[in-house]
């Protein structure tokens, strides 16, 4: 288990979501950090080194495309795969989410969170 | 010494005003026959002067005998010059010939007894008994001078404004002197009454008076500002030369009388002298007078051309009214030109132009007098003539007349010019003074009023420009306000949407995980009754979030947003993962789902792989939807030129009128409406759109009601 113990930042401000995501995460053996709000999220980011951050977008303070700009520009977190999981849907917003570097771009109302799961399988 | 007193001054004037008439302009025939019958009559005057002054026979008898050469052509040169003055006829080369018979004849009687019979001389003078041709002379000047005077009558009572008052004169003039004329050296001559021919040439001096006051005051023939100064230097001439001869005359009377012949041909000579030298003289004292008066002559066409350059060119108003004044002011030497226009808001003219910056600005109104004036008669208002037809007291417009004068003497106006463009009075152009003090001639106002109308055209089209540029900004302003708030209204609904979506989808994804995270177990196991009602949950969740996502459709269709991502893909899998992902709800349901291939083949096709997933979701669930037992079968046919993908169900199908209908926005077929079946109506009409969008079709086909139906969708190949 502890080869594969991967850390999971989930930056999210709705508790329900995030306890889903979480719980299905644990349950699929996979370590998770949580963030309710951007500033946190770079924070937890920066600490813990994730291995993966799933990314909301509409978040209080600092919005998830911030936060991934902001991460982008730090040197240990460059690397990290960031997955954006928004319910913002528009065109524009996916394409927006993509150029600034996130690996996948997730509209979470057309995933069961096994199927995000499946998704952050097959990134790390 | 009475005769010449008299005379030499009368036949001064008269050489002079022939004289000038015929040099102002030498082709027109009324000025040519006007010299013409001027100098018959100084002509007379001429050999009267010999044949009142001398005192031997023999000449006495041959000067009164050459003094009926002049007279001779007074009446054809008269009855001449009212023909072309009144414009009335066209009289042919020949008419004008057979004109001058009488004249001819009696030119050829005058060496014999028939003119004059004989001469006894008297004290004051010579006495003349007429031969017949004095006769023959009389009916010819009766008949030729009544007709001319007819003439002239006639056309008095017809015409008005300056012509009518030139008439006047001209008649009255000629009238009374030729009345004079016939009365002393015809008519009292026959009766043998001869000492009042001493006053023959009172007549000549009331037609030269009264015509010379015709050409001054009403602009006769056009030479009033030339005669005004010419007869300065003419008097001068003429006083000196009285002066001298009477000078003559005395030393004469002293001395010998033959010198009366030396002195009178002195007079002649002085005359031609005077005639000769004018011109010369007249450019000397020109030059003079123009370096006094600041008057410089100006060329009539130089001037046309370079205004009708300024109109051509210049398209805006304002600039264009500044380069007309000055072109005008510098030719015209005129004080002030300002050019007025009608500014329809306060119904007044209103200046645009102004020659001098310090000079009062001055409006019309509308209602003026002399807009009325301006508008009604189309011409010129000559603050002068107007002047004069008052004191003619033409009754009727004279408080109106009187209006408009105290009006352009407000403003010191001389010259009112109407700007008038399809019978609209649009502008007034106004002339103060010419730098010289002259008047305005006839050929200033005739080049004003042809500018004038040019003018007005001008103006007009810099109006119509100046509008066309005004409206051009305006509209251009509307539209940029327009796309503004457009843009603004396109924003905040693309943010509401957007908005909205998310907050629904929040709670949406919610529920789903954990609906879906209960039927897998994730909580703990379920009985098969609880899995079976968290399966419908979990299905009546989907529902609603493919609701969600088509209306998020439907807004990015309607403001034309939807932008295709082509790629190529196999549908044949996309199908099968459609298929896979519907499969729960078809189970639910004992259908089964298959999908019509041929073995081992690739079905590709270039198209939106998001938007085209969304057609086969739509289409296959509505299919399982609306049946409830059976199968629901997909197949793919393979062209070269289209890809079709047919969808068919053995449901209830659709009603042959509902056909047409169902891929119309929020219609459902009526059949579905009495029996309630979960759907929102959107989804044919999104897939309706996506394949439009595809350059693709989707049509539907059934046998009717509960005999299934197909759909089909078609995805052109390039």
């Amino acid at each position: 288990m502890a080869k594969n113990q991967k850390r999971i930042l989930i930056v999210e401000d709705d508790e329900i979501l995030s306890d889903i995501y979480a719980v299905k995460l644990e349950l699929e053996g996979y370590e998770v950090i949580m963030a309710a709000e951007g500033r946190k999220g770079i924070e937890a980011a920066i600490s813990k080194q994730p291995d993966l951050i799933l990314l909301d977008i509409v978040l209080p303070k600092i919005n998830g495309f911030e936060v991934l700009k902001i991460l982008k520009k730090n040197k240990k977190m460059k690397t990290t795969p960031v997955v954006f999981l928004s319910n913002l849907g528009q065109d524009y917003e996916v394409k927006k989410g993509l150029e600034l570097g996130a690996v996948k771009y997730l509209v979470k109302s057309n995933y069961t969170p096994a199927q995000v799961i499946q998704i952050v399988k097959e990134i790390i | 010494m009475f005769v010449y007193l008299i005379y030499i001054p009368i036949l001064i004037i008269l050489i002079i005003l022939g004289f000038f008439v015929f040099i102002k302009n030498r082709k027109s025939p009324v000025n040519i026959s006007f010299s013409l019958f001027v100098l018959s009559i100084a002509f007379w005057v001429f050999a009267l002067i010999f044949a009142d002054g001398l005192k031997n026979y023999e000449q006495v008898f041959l000067w009164n005998q050459l003094a009926m050469i002049g007279p001779a052509f007074v009446p054809v040169t008269f009855l001449i010059f009212v023909i072309y003055y009144l414009k009335e006829y066209q009289p042919s080369i020949f008419t004008i010939l057979a004109l001058f018979i009488p004249a001819i004849i009696i030119l050829i009687f005058i060496p014999t007894k028939y003119n004059i019979k004989e001469i006894k001389i008297r004290d004051w003078g010579s006495e003349v008994v007429p031969g017949s041709l004095y006769l023959f002379f009389l009916g010819y000047i009766i008949i030729y001078m009544g007709c001319g005077l007819y003439l002239l009558a006639k056309k008095y009572f017809r015409v008005s404004g300056l012509t009518r008052m030139q008439i006047k004169y001209i008649f009255g003039g000629i009238f009374l002197g030729a009345s004079l004329g016939v009365c002393t050296n015809l008519i009292f001559l026959f009766c043998g009454i001869s000492n009042f021919s001493i006053l023959a040439p009172f007549s000549a001096l009331i037609m030269s008076v009264c015509i010379s006051y015709a050409i001054l005051k009403y602009q006769l023939m056009d030479i009033k500002v030339i005669i005004q100064k010419g007869l300065i230097y003419a008097m001068l001439f003429g006083l000196t030369f009285i002066f001298y001869s009477l000078i003559i005359r005395l030393l004469t009377e002293l001395l010998e009388n033959s010198v009366q012949f030396i002195s009178a041909m002195t007079v002649f000579i002085s005359s031609l002298f005077i005639v000769l030298t004018f011109k010369p003289m007249e450019r000397f004292f020109q030059k003079i007078t123009n370096r006094i008066f600041f008057k410089q002559e100006y060329d009539y066409s130089k001037t046309l051309s370079q205004l009708g350059e300024a109109l051509n060119e210049i398209v805006q108003v304002n600039a264009l009214v500044k380069q007309v004044v000055k072109t005008l002011s510098r030719s015209l030497q005129v004080r002030d030109i300002k050019v007025l226009l009608k500014n329809p808001k306060e119904k007044i003219y209103k200046v645009v132009g102004v020659n001098k910056k310090n000079n009062k600005i001055f409006e019309i109104s509308i209602k003026s007098e002399i807009a009325k004036y301006l508008l009604k008669n189309n011409v010129a208002i000559n603050r002068d003539w107007l002047q004069i037809k008052i004191e003619e007291n033409e009754k009727h417009n004279n408080k109106n007349y009187q209006e408009i004068i105290s009006k352009l003497d407000q403003y010191k106006v001389v010259l009112a010019l109407p700007l008038i463009f399809q019978k609209e009075l649009i502008g007034i152009m106004t002339l103060g003074k010419k730098l010289s003090g002259d008047p305005f001639s006839e050929k200033d106002i005739g080049l004003l009023s042809i500018f004038s109308n040019q003018l007005a055209v001008a103006i007009n089209n810099a109006w119509l420009f100046e509008n066309l540029e005004q409206k051009v900004k305006d509209r251009t302003k509307d539209l940029k306000r327009a796309y503004n708030e457009l843009s603004k209204i396109d924003k905040a609904k693309t943010e509401f949407i957007s908005v909205a979506s998310h907050q629904l989808r929040t709670p949406l994804t919610a529920i789903k995980g954990i609906l879906d995270m209960s039927r897998s177990g994730d909580f703990g196991e379920l009985n098969e009754l609880q899995s079976k009602y968290i399966s419908k949950a979990f299905e009546s969740n989907e529902r609603l979030i493919r609701l969600v996502n088509d209306l998020l459709n439907i807004s990015r269709i309607e403001m034309g947003r939807m932008k295709l991502k082509i790629e190529n893909f196999a549908i044949d899998s996309m199908i099968r993962s459609v298929m896979e992902e519907l499969s729960e709800h078809a189970r639910n349901k004992s259908l089964s789902l298959i999908l019509k291939t041929k073995a081992n083949k690739k079905y590709n096709v270039s198209a939106d792989p998001e938007q085209i997933r969304q057609v086969l979701v739509n289409l296959i669930d509505n299919a399982i939807k609306y049946t409830d037992r059976g199968k629901v079968v997909a197949k793919i046919i393979d062209s070269s030129d289209a890809l079709v993908v047919g969808i068919a169900d053995t449901g209830r199908g659709i009603g042959q009128q509902d056909l047409k209908y169902i891929f119309k926005k929020y219609t459902r077929a009526k059949y579905e409406t009495s029996r309630y079946i979960g759907g929102e109506g959107l989804g044919l009409y999104i897939v309706k759109k996506i394949l439009e969008a595809h350059n693709g079709e989707v049509w539907a086909e059934s046998a009717g009601i509960n005999k299934g139906a197909s759909f089909y969708f078609n995805l052109p190949r390039k």
